[in-house]
């Protein structure tokens, strides 16, 4: 019997529902039917349940198609997911956490406020994948063991906003086009700031990302090493003591970067780069 | 590629139908609802071992049980798995093996020990020194609904066997405290509706010592045969599971006030 959530209304409501609706909902529905009423908030096509069955029943290369389903919001933590067919599906608030999506197809696939702490995406396609506010980290200081794993995978034209990422993996992913760039509020946040992405000891070593915008990044100790970063938008980002070594910086620009300590040994296309006379403390950094 | 959703069409036309009337509506949203939950055609089943009973351990790990309470639980199952009477209910049994796992369980869950199989007195001894060197687990409150509510969607469903009981045992020492989404007997009796066997260990200790008992009865305990045996104190907790595992594994009643019937 496929099962559903529904919040009863006559008790204290969850934390982390949507309570604005509901209370409206409720205010609404007061009015009509009076107080003793349940309302539907979750409208997954599957229930965790159901995934999780036929995900572990499926034989190896069966490759599950859940393209374009809505798997939001379910707890499918830790689950195998056999490079599955994951194509502009709705992950919005889903908890991978730990969950090997290695290999899988998730071209389009929101993953706005999913839960992708130790998540395997190692080879997977994530081309043009959003991703808002994901959550990293089980604790309040990010512990970088516990970073998802991108390595090999394909991240062209992602967007990947308002996010902390210290420590994960994109060796050798291509990012060609993808966007990392500060969150612009026209109120900023609470700091009266732009949100950055802070992406403190990513390694991209090997990686391509040609024409990303990394704007207001903060990159602290990332490894660009033999990257491809042609084009990348570095305005106003951080890259105290970054390991850039034998990258292609033809086209990037670095007006405002913080080169503080970055290694630029080997660095190609440097004579191209814009804005580098207004980068900060390029002084400091090893060529 | 195999595809979970055989009628999704089905599902289409229903959308696209809205306009045509509630009755319509709803007659196509039941047909779509049960088509989309088709399971998968391609399957793993086949090939699962059989055993007698896969026997999930879920443990309380909440910010009442400190290192000592958490090491006399884990040390308690260790031993009852070295025990010649566990034993020997393990390997009497028709398949003479079992599938054992330990959940850790609080305000998270994590898996512990995953599905391990148990067919001799060696593997029995293994798996206890495995569990004698499990890493502490720590956790804060007691999420009782949450935590059922994971073995029924992700632990029952990824047993690596074929069992003829599931059997689900629950132990801690205090109520849910975590106002849940689902109250804790709605899950407990989805997880019966699925043949699932739980059987409680309330550990009656601290403030709840006199009323946690009864609690796990009318809340935790669930399916035929169920039970609940109380550990008086964390210091009982090897006694109370020993006798618990025999009866759990040999599937005989469970003379006494424990043996109950949902």
């Amino acid at each position: 019997m496929a099962r559903r959530r529904h919040i009863d209304l006559t008790r204290p409501l969850a934390t982390g529902v949507r309570w604005r609706h509901v209370a409206w909902c409720a205010a609404f529905a007061g009015t009509l039917v009076g107080p003793h009423v349940t309302l539907p908030v979750h409208a997954a096509d599957f229930t965790a349940k159901e995934v999780t069955t036929a995900m572990f029943g499926a034989a190896a290369g069966a490759k599950l198609d859940y393209s374009g389903r809505d798997l939001s919001g379910l707890d499918l933590a830790g689950l195998d997911f056999k490079q599955a067919q994951l194509t502009k599906a709705n992950l919005f608030g889903t908890d991978l956490a730990g969950a090997n999506l290695s290999g899988a197809n998730l071209a389009g696939a929101k993953l706005d406020r999913a839960v992708i702490t130790r998540a395997d995406f190692t080879a997977a396609d994530l081309t043009g994948v959003t991703m808002l506010r994901p959550t990293i980290y089980s604790g309040l200081e990010p512990d970088q063991r516990e970073a998802p794993r991108f390595r090999g995978a394909n991240l062209t034209g992602a967007r990947i906003m308002a996010v902390r990422l210290d420590g994960a993996d994109f060796r050798g992913a291509n990012l060609t086009g993808a966007d990392l760039a500060a969150l612009d509020y026209p109120w900023g946040d609470d700091r009266g700031s732009p949100q950055r992405a802070v992406l403190l000891g990513c390694d991209f070593s090997g990686a391509t990302l040609t024409g990303v915008r990394l704007r207001f990044a903060v990159l602290h100790f990332a490894r660009f090493r033999g990257a491809d970063l042609s084009g990348v938008d570095f305005t106003n980002a951080d890259l105290t003591k970054a390991d850039l070594s034998g990258a292609n910086l033809t086209g990037a620009n670095m007006t405002g970067a913080n080169l503080d300590g970055a290694v630029l040994s080997g660095v190609r296309g440097l004579e191209t780069v814009q804005g580098l006379h207004l980068a900060r403390n390029i002084e400091t950094a090893i060529r | 590629m195999t595809s979970p959703t055989a009628a999704v069409p089905a599902a289409a036309r229903a959308r696209r139908s809205a306009a045509l009337g509630l009755g319509l509506i709803a007659s196509l949203a039941l047909i779509a609802s049960v088509a989309l939950r088709n399971p998968p055609d391609a399957s793993a089943q086949g090939s699962l071992p059989e055993v007698d009973t896969a026997l999930l351990l879920a443990v309380d790990v909440s910010n009442s049980v400190d290192d000592t309470r958490y090491y006399l639980q884990i040390e308690g199952i260790a031993k009852a798995l070295e025990d010649p009477g566990v034993i020997s209910a393990i390997t009497n049994g028709p398949q003479a093996s079992i599938m054992l796992s330990i959940m850790a369980w609080s305000d998270r869950t994590e898996i512990a020990m995953p599905w391990v199989r148990i067919a001799s007195a060696a593997d029995a001894k293994a798996v206890a020194a495995r569990i004698r060197r499990m890493p502490r687990i720590n956790g804060q409150f007691t999420c009782v609904s949450r935590s059922l509510r994971t073995i029924a969607d992700k632990v029952i469903p990824q047993i690596p066997a074929k069992a003829n009981r599931t059997v689900v045992d629950v132990s801690g020492d205090g109520r849910e405290d975590c106002n849940p989404a689902e109250p804790v007997s709605d899950v407990r009796d989805e997880l019966v509706e699925s043949k699932v066997i739980i059987n409680g260990l309330p550990i009656l200790d601290g403030s709840e010592a006199a009323t946690i008992e009864q609690w796990y009865k009318d809340h935790v305990q669930g399916g035929h045969g169920s039970f609940v045996i109380a550990a008086d104190g964390y210091g009982d907790f090897e006694r109370a599971f020993r006798q618990k595992f025999i009866v759990e594994i040999s599937g005989a009643p469970l003379p006494g006030r424990h043996a109950a019937v949902r």
